[in-house]
């Protein structure tokens, strides 16, 4: 990708033409002549046109589900095939997938089950070690992929798919990455989905946002606007609606809240070895804690929950409930992913939302950008004992290409885009939520990943335990009142985080990795970049 | 109780005068063994062996989940003791508890006492009434509850208000200052039933005619309950409170669905605790360790078990001084 | 009973009446957000939803697949009921009646399971329905319900027989009847009260419980049960609360009923048990 910040547009034209050759071929049979690849819309619509030949020749237009052949050899007898994630709006992808590829092969029954990773963390284990885990699960998430591939939980794809590498070429640049979907020079899972996802979209309610007399799109908010904006329509809403809400007794929101609050001021960023939520500034190798942008970020939340301009009674919601209440025009403010939005569509069809970038200290619209490692989206291991294996590297074929992303998009790309940013147009109908993605793209760029530059990391990510209180925790007690001193506690975290992983990389060097702590620095890392192969190489010496 | 405990001394006493052999004692009693198989052998296989199972874990750094378990021996009992979130949740059960089970007890008690009236025609709705919060699953008393506690448009803080006892709503859930409380008070009301339908069955006991008795030399309401309810009923007290008050301790699914144990640990119990060390707790916070929170279980376990025979003994030494002032 | 007595108990029902209304404002609450739009369901507190969405307890129905998951329920809690029941009738009975070698261990032993705290024992008992080859079988499933130790019904079956006189055995053995036939001709029917006791306390648990039939039935999801069936409206971003509530609605009718049916012999039950 290009050095400079590029907009939506020319990158959806870039990465066409890189895919459109590759995505056409990928998954193909041999025998499926390939047209010419053209890079525009309407000839990858063409191109998805059916050869006569094939079995479940089916008319697909844009945003179908299409099951075709793939390279993939299918069982020929009757089968179960089973896939386990998180549910939600995925859920509703899958049913609708399924039930097209019962209609294609007869001889394959598919169950879908949606759970919580509670029931995950404890389901996908207690499955491994009877033998009967799901075909296709999503890996519990206290536990890391390297774990898993050293327990046996999961196995790689590389002999199921014929044309593996003609396959991975469709995908955009580092979506296949050691450490994250390749570990030991084999493919274990796609990046069927982006992890280029704000967890804080500044989603707000029109009618009260405009009666209040901001305007958070065409003059993006400080933190002082933020913060006077809530103040504003908590007044104007005199108890039957607030400024800002948010799922308070949802641990993992304050992380979210914090974080990407103080790392679009440009203080610092981070992405840890699993792409999972980390906290040290890369640049440097230090935890963020005692950071002034994330003391500020505290700060700032704590004034507005003096000013009485959170929901009342947050703390006890989850994120869940916050987003109904929202839809309810319970609230004016939500700091939250875009996935709401089809809750709010299909839920509240008469309630006015609209997207704008996330308060930044300084406003305007300028902001130092979010960073998600390399790698994508990882949501779906192939079981290692499955019996059925070639149906799930067949799923993933049919899922890693254009119009498999076309389709998922048009199903669940709103809260879950694919990873091939040339096919967001399907995500929705409404041109402001198109606008909205677009914005959220602009707003990342891929971060250094730890195991990309020293795969012995997953070692280190074994031993690492969460300390008590986490900093989520510390947060949401700041919040509660039930902790005192913002610059204190936070120093606290920071040592109890410093100990943590300097232990753990102790643990993880007593076992023979080769690991320091000098492998979370990244001293050439530019923020305002992606962090390339090319970075890797500058640095190692 | 007291009548088995009874009819089991007489017994011993009898089988010791035959004095017979030991084998010729099992075989006499093979039937009672054979009774008593089942039950054994399934509680062995459900309850016992994970018990045992659990004393194990207790020993092992383990996430429970992976192939590597290290013993570490007493490590985790060690680390455990300087847990000051362990301690803090030990604490919290037994706060929770004394302040729940008496309540409980003399509300129930209370409630008994009007719907044992024989009078009273509407009895059993009232009681299926009561009792139906007893039945539901804690996960959808969860769910109802934080929308009727809410502080925005709650039904509670809404009557609150218009009775003019506050001026700012009660955020009953997410104040550190009364969370714990109103888990305490949904507790309390989820598991009224239970106590009460013990209460009946103690009141049950108690013949008509004795109250007949007492309202023909003139004894009012109160005098009737302080002369003849209560003292009858209090051999019944010790088994119900003991009930009541393991059941104050087994409150896990009540809480996850309520508060998860927040904010920030002020209604984290010791259930909710052993959960979140065994299993990680919420969503990828936290490192599932299993070992630790066997040791955890296994040491709570023990402690409740010292105080409940602690408690045993304390109500049969002062039933036994009673029994001698009465005979003297 | 005089006239005053009735005076009293309408003036004590007329109390009555709106605290209890008040105690189950809840479930009033529950039922009327089944038949309420998800919209509806965090607008306000009102009882009485606008229009009747009878569509959640369609959607409930096709969802949850309430149909197939029902039978489940019934059969497994039918069967661990019904387990869980005969065996501690059995184990009361000698507890209660006899004395014999090894009883006070046996006692300790079931009480001391009281105090251990729940929920995270999952794991081995999941290794021992492995263990027995009865993984994603309901067979699996009824006999792990039917496990759990419930000291409270065999405390309750060893009270009550105790209480019952000498003289009903040693009739029925003068007529020649032996260990097994008193108990199962005399013995078991006198006891039905505590029998209903422990059929409601075993029903309620069972019948609700989630963990077990989730972990145990992994791989055959035909072969769950309702309490694991109302999960289905769960999703990470997105809970069809009303369909949930439906779900539930329906799930909690049996228990109800139940209840309304054996609540008398409940109450006999147990006072029946700790009498004397």
């Amino acid at each position: 990708m290009s050095d400079q910040p590029i907009s939506r547009r020319e990158f959806l034209r870039l990465s066409a033409t890189l895919a459109a050759g590759s995505v056409l071929a990928a998954c193909a049979p041999a025998a499926t002549p390939v047209p010419t690849a053209a890079p525009t819309k309407a000839a990858a619509m063409s191109a998805t046109a059916v050869p006569a030949t094939t079995a479940a020749a089916m008319a697909c237009s844009k945003g179908d589900i299409c099951i075709k052949p793939t390279s993939v050899k299918l069982p020929k007898g009757a089968v179960t095939f089973r896939l386990l994630d998180s549910g939600d709006v995925k859920g509703v992808y899958w049913k609708k997938f399924f039930e097209l590829y019962q209609k294609s092969y007869p001889n394959i029954t598919c169950q879908y089950d949606g759970l919580g990773w509670n029931e995950i963390a404890k389901i996908v284990p207690l499955g491994v070690q009877n033998g009967n885990a799901h075909d296709c699960f999503s890996i519990p998430l206290g536990i890391s992929p390297a774990q898993a591939i050293q327990e046996g939980w999961i196995r790689p794809l590389d002999d199921l798919i014929p044309d593996l590498d003609k396959v991975k070429a469709a995908f955009p640049p580092m979506s296949f990455v050691e450490g994250i979907n390749m570990f030991g020079g084999k493919t274990y899972t796609f990046p069927l989905g982006t992890n280029q996802r704000s967890n804080t979209m500044l989603l707000f309610n029109q009618e009260q946002m405009q009666k209040a007399g901001y305007d958070p799109i065409g003059k993006p908010f400080t933190w002082d606007d933020f913060r006077a904006a809530a103040k504003k329509i908590t007044e104007q809403g005199a108890g039957k609606y607030f400024g800002i809400i948010d799922g308070g007794a949802q641990l993992p929101r304050w992380g979210f809240l914090i974080g990407d609050l103080m790392r679009l001021n440009g203080g610092v960023s981070y992405v840890n070895a699993t792409g999972a939520e980390g906290f040290l500034d890369l640049r440097k190798g230090e935890y963020i804690f005692t950071n002034d942008n994330y003391i500020g970020a505290i700060e700032l939340l704590l004034a507005m929950k003096a000013d009485g301009s959170f929901f009342p009674g947050f703390m006890s919601l989850n994120a869940l409930q916050a987003r109904a209440n929202m839809g309810q025009g319970n609230a004016g403010m939500m700091l939250q992913g875009l996935w709401c939005i089809d809750t709010w569509r299909a839920e509240n069809p008469n309630f006015k939302y609209a997207v704008a970038l996330t308060p930044t200290q300084k406003g305007g619209g300028t902001y130092s950008p979010l960073h998600a490692s390399a790698g994508g989206n990882v949501e779906w291991w192939l079981y290692a004992k499955s019996k059925v294996p070639e149906i799930v590297a067949d799923i993933f074929c049919l899922r890693g290409t254009l119009e498999g992303q076309y389709a998922w998009n048009k199903i669940a790309g709103l809260g879950n885009p694919g990873i091939f940013p040339q096919a967001i147009e399907t995500a929705s109908d409404i041109p402001s939520d198109l606008k909205s993605l677009e914005m959220q793209f602009k707003m990342f760029r891929v971060g250094p990943t730890l195991a990309v530059r020293n795969p012995d990391i997953v070692k280190v990510d074994l031993e690492r335990k969460a300390p008590t209180p986490s900093v989520e925790q510390v947060i949401q007690g700041l919040m509660s009142g039930q902790i005192t001193g913002v610059k204190q506690a936070m120093q606290g975290v920071k040592d109890a985080y410093d100990k943590e992983l300097d232990r753990a990389l102790k643990a993880a060097k007593d076992k023979g990795a080769n690991v320091s702590r000098d492998d979370y620095v990244f001293p050439n890392w530019d923020l305002t970049k992606d962090y390339t192969e090319a970075d890797y190489k500058a640095i190692k010496k | 109780m007291e009548a088995k405990l009874r009819i089991a001394r007489r017994a011993s006493a009898t089988t010791e005068q035959k004095k017979s052999s030991w084998v010729r004692q099992l075989w006499d009693r093979r039937w009672c063994y054979l009774f008593a198989a089942p039950s054994l052998i399934l509680a062995t296989m459900f309850t016992f062996y994970p018990i045992v199972s659990s004393w194990y874990f207790s020993l092992l750094q383990w996430s429970g989940f992976t192939a590597d378990k290290t013993f570490v021996g007493l490590a985790n009992y060690a680390e455990l003791i300087q847990d000051k979130y362990f301690w803090d949740a030990f604490l919290r059960s037994f706060q929770f508890m004394i302040v729940a089970v008496p309540i409980q007890l003399i509300l129930a008690l209370l409630i008994a006492i009007v719907l044992n009236d024989q009078a009273l025609k509407l009895s059993p709705l009232f009681r299926t009434m009561i009792f139906l919060p007893v039945v539901t699953t804690a996960a959808i008393v969860g769910m109802l509850m934080t929308l009727i506690l809410s502080p925005f448009n709650g039904p509670i803080n809404g009557v609150l208000r218009d009775l003019h006892l506050i001026t700012q709503p009660i955020d009953f859930l997410g104040d550190p200052q009364t969370t714990l409380w109103t888990v305490i008070a949904v507790f309390i009301w989820k598991w009224l039933g239970q106590p009460m339908i013990y209460w009946l069955a103690a009141l049950q006991t108690i013949p008509r005619e004795l109250y007949e008795a007492a309202k023909v030399d003139g004894a009012g309401w109160w005098r009737q309950l302080w002369n003849i309810t209560l003292p009858l009923i209090v051999p019944f007290a010790i088994v119900i409170i003991l009930v009541t008050a393991v059941g104050a301790l087994h409150v896990f699914p009540l809480i996850q669905t309520l508060t998860g144990g927040g904010p920030f640990f002020a209604t984290e119990v010791m259930e909710v605790y052993i959960y979140r060390v065994a299993f990680g707790g919420e969503t990828g916070m936290g490192t599932p360790r299993l070992g630790y929170a066997s040791a955890a279980g296994v040491f709570f376990g023990v402690a409740v078990m010292i105080l409940a025979l602690f408690q045993a003994w304390g109500a049969r030494s002062l039933r036994d001084f009673r029994s001698d002032l009465q005979s003297v | 009973m005089g006239q005053g007595s009735n005076r009293r108990a309408t003036i004590v029902s007329l109390i009555l009446i709106p605290i209890c209304l008040i105690w189950i404002y809840p479930f009033l609450w529950m039922i009327s957000a089944s038949l309420k739009t998800n919209a509806e369901f965090f607008q306000g507190t009102g009882l009485i939803p606008t229009t009747l969405h009878w569509d959640n307890y369609v959607r409930a129905w096709q969802n949850a697949h309430i149909g197939d998951y029902f039978f489940n329920s019934v059969i497994v809690t039918v069967a661990a009921v019904a387990i869980a029941t005969t065996t501690a009738a059995m184990i009361g009975y000698v507890l209660g009646r006899y004395s014999f070698p090894g009883k006070k261990l046996l006692m300790g032993l079931f009480v001391a399971t009281v105090f251990i705290p729940q929920g995270y024992t999952v794991i081995p008992i999941f290794e021992i329905v492995n263990r027995l080859g009865l993984a994603d079988t309901l067979w699996g499933v009824i006999l792990a319900e039917a496990g759990g130790v419930n000291v409270l019904s065999i405390l309750l079956f060893a009270g009550y027989f105790a209480q019952l006189p000498r003289e009903l055995e040693e009739a029925a053995q003068m007529d020649g009847a032996g260990f097994l036939r008193v108990f199962w001709s005399i013995m078991l029917p006198l006891s039905k009260p505590v029998i209903a006791s422990t059929v409601i306390l075993r029903f309620i648990t069972i019948w609700n419980s989630f963990l077990l039939p989730l972990v145990l039935t992994l791989s055959r999801p035909g072969l769950r049960t309702l309490a694991v069936g109302i999960y289905a409206f769960r999703g990470e971003y997105y809970v069809d609360w009303s369909g949930m509530a439906a779900a539930a609605t329906i799930s909690l009718l049996p228990v109800i009923i139940m209840f309304i049916l054996l609540q008398r012999y409940f109450v006999e039950g147990i006072s029946g048990a700790v009498k004397q």
